[in-house]
């Protein structure tokens, strides 16, 4: 039973890597841009996707594929940008509803050109086990893909904090005029900011394709995901996102052991509704400030 | 003295609502210019036209010789032109430090960023020992300081100041005044909004006076009568008229 518990808690926390690089994507966007990008799980199916063709077709390894599919799902992000930049009022309510129809164009898409067949990497590599500490299994990709996960989390968290560019990224999400008034382009930063949304994304999609499988309809879910993250992780802080998914994973992933699969996604939106009853400002949020 | 700031007639507003009615002004170089009047009169908006922030609908901008009437706020900035805005808007949920280094964002100010954080620090050691602090936490009058040292690590040629005092108690008042005299003694160019009629005429060269979106007074402060100043910032003078 221990061991049971301890497998899970493992598969929860490998989960909880690339749901992070999902997370941070949709948080990056919604922090800069006040936008919820809902075809933001569409972007990694798009990752997903082109990475089994490109295997499928070009008989590419899917690590191999990593920059073919980094130029077109950062393509389609920067599309996606452009129609949100044509939104002249009410941007906030209004992205929604485009973003929803991208989401849904963009899976209906998908589902044309792939069909609804289930895919993964045939790739053996990938899907060989490894067992660590006697214990733990894991598969080879789990662990390639939650290092790369977590290295890029920290990437993305070190540009934020120490470079020029990601400093007036956080200065556009705190305050737009007083951040032009320090010669930020405000609309340059929502573009980066996008661009490394999509590249989030990229990387989570080779992924699932990779340790997962990947089917049209998974796009919808994976943004479902990422929105609970950033709303535990409290907007705006990206060690809780990257706390907020491991945390959805392990819950995950202990439901699944301890009780049943069926309830895998019905867990995650019950520990969305406890934060949000208990800890309205995210598990990682700053407390409201007056004025 | 070259005027570094000359703006002709300049119409500006908030949608339908028209604030500045063909308004024109100067700014000299090396002079600290003050722009006085009452609530509601156009001056934090006349400083907002020139920065970019509010949409012009007439008139023009001109900096260094230059037409530069409804360019974006970061090309101004970029141009050396600091804004301290009203009501400080420092960056609250980052550091003070971040802050400050923010200042430092453009191209040409940020090899030199190093030295004129220290210049910073040296000028407000408050913020200097409340550096890893988030800037929400600071006290007004430490947020007036952090949006001065913001404004200071751009470099800039021409500042211009939006109501400094707003809120802060008066020895403060005091202490934000003695900075903007040395910045002038300094060499540097400063415009300066206030409603702080009388500590604000200690420290200017030239004076104008804004009332419904008018210059209704410009005068060397010198010679500025404070009698008549009052009349026209409480608009004493339209009784008087007839």
């Amino acid at each position: 039973m221990i061991d049971l518990v301890a497998q899970s808690l493992f598969s929860g926390v490998l989960s909880g890597a690339y749901y992070a690089l999902i997370a941070l994507g949709l948080a990056l966007v919604f922090g800069t841009m006040r936008v919820i990008n809902l075809a933001h799980g569409e972007l990694v199916l798009l990752g997903a996707y082109i990475s089994y063709t490109a295997e499928e077709k070009l008989g590419l390894d899917p690590l191999a594929s990593l920059p073919l599919a980094l130029t077109l799902v950062v393509a389609t992000a920067m599309a996606v940008y452009y129609l949100i930049s044509l939104i002249k009022t009410d941007r906030e309510l209004n992205s929604l509803i485009l973003t929803f129809g991208i989401g849904v164009i963009l899976t209906n898409a998908v589902l044309m050109i792939w069909s609804a067949d289930i895919h993964s990497t045939t790739t053996p590599w990938y899907h060989d086990a490894t067992i660590l500490f006697d214990t733990l299994f894991a598969m080879q990709a789990e662990l390639v893909f939650a290092a790369l996960g977590i290295v890029l989390v920290g990437a993305v968290w070190w540009w934020l904090e120490k470079s020029w560019y990601g400093r007036a990224l956080r200065a556009v999400a705190s305050n737009r005029d007083a951040a032009k008034l320090m010669g930020v382009n405000p609309q340059l930063t929502e573009v980066l900011s996008f661009a490394v949304s999509g590249l989030l994304a990229t990387v989570a999609g080779v992924a699932i394709y990779t340790a997962k499988v990947i089917q049209p309809s998974l796009g919808h879910h994976l943004t479902v995901k990422a929105f609970i993250i950033t709303v535990l992780a409290g907007m705006g802080s990206v060690p809780g996102v990257l706390l907020g998914a491991v945390l959805l994973g392990v819950v995950e992933s202990l439901t699944v052991t301890l009780a049943s699969s069926a309830l895998q996604e019905l867990a995650g939106m019950v520990l969305f509704l406890v934060v949000l009853l208990l800890m309205p400002s995210g598990l990682f949020g700053r407390a409201k400030r007056r004025g | 003295m070259a005027k570094l700031l000359d703006i002709q007639s300049l119409r500006a507003g908030y949608g339908s609502i028209n604030v500045l009615w063909d308004l024109s002004l100067s700014v000299e170089e090396g002079k600290l210019t003050c722009i006085l009047g009452p609530n509601g009169g156009g001056k934090t908006t006349l400083l907002r036209a020139i920065m970019g922030l509010v949409r012009t609908d007439g008139g023009t901008v001109a900096y260094q010789g230059n037409d530069r009437t409804n360019a974006s706020t970061w090309a101004m900035v970029n141009d050396g032109i600091a804004m301290i805005p009203e009501g400080r808007m420092v960056f609250r949920d980052m550091t003070v430090a971040d802050n400050l280094l923010m200042g430092a964002f453009p191209k040409k100010c940020r090899a030199r960023a190093p030295q004129n954080l220290k210049m910073v620090y040296d000028m407000f050691p408050r913020l200097y020992e409340r550096r890893d602090q988030l800037a929400g936490a600071l006290s007004g009058g430490e947020a007036q300081m952090l949006a001065m040292g913001r404004g200071l690590m751009e470099e800039p040629k021409l500042i211009l100041v939006d109501e400094p005092s707003l809120g802060l108690a008066p020895v403060v008042v005091d202490e934000v005044m003695g900075i903007l005299d040395r910045l002038r003694g300094e060499g540097r160019t400063i415009v300066l909004v206030e409603q702080n009629t009388n500590k604000a005429l200690k420290i200017a060269d030239h004076v104008y006076l804004i009332r419904g979106g008018k210059v209704v007074l410009s005068e060397a402060a010198a010679s500025v009568d404070l009698g008549r100043l009052h009349d026209l910032y409480f608009a004493r003078d339209a009784l008087h008229a007839e």
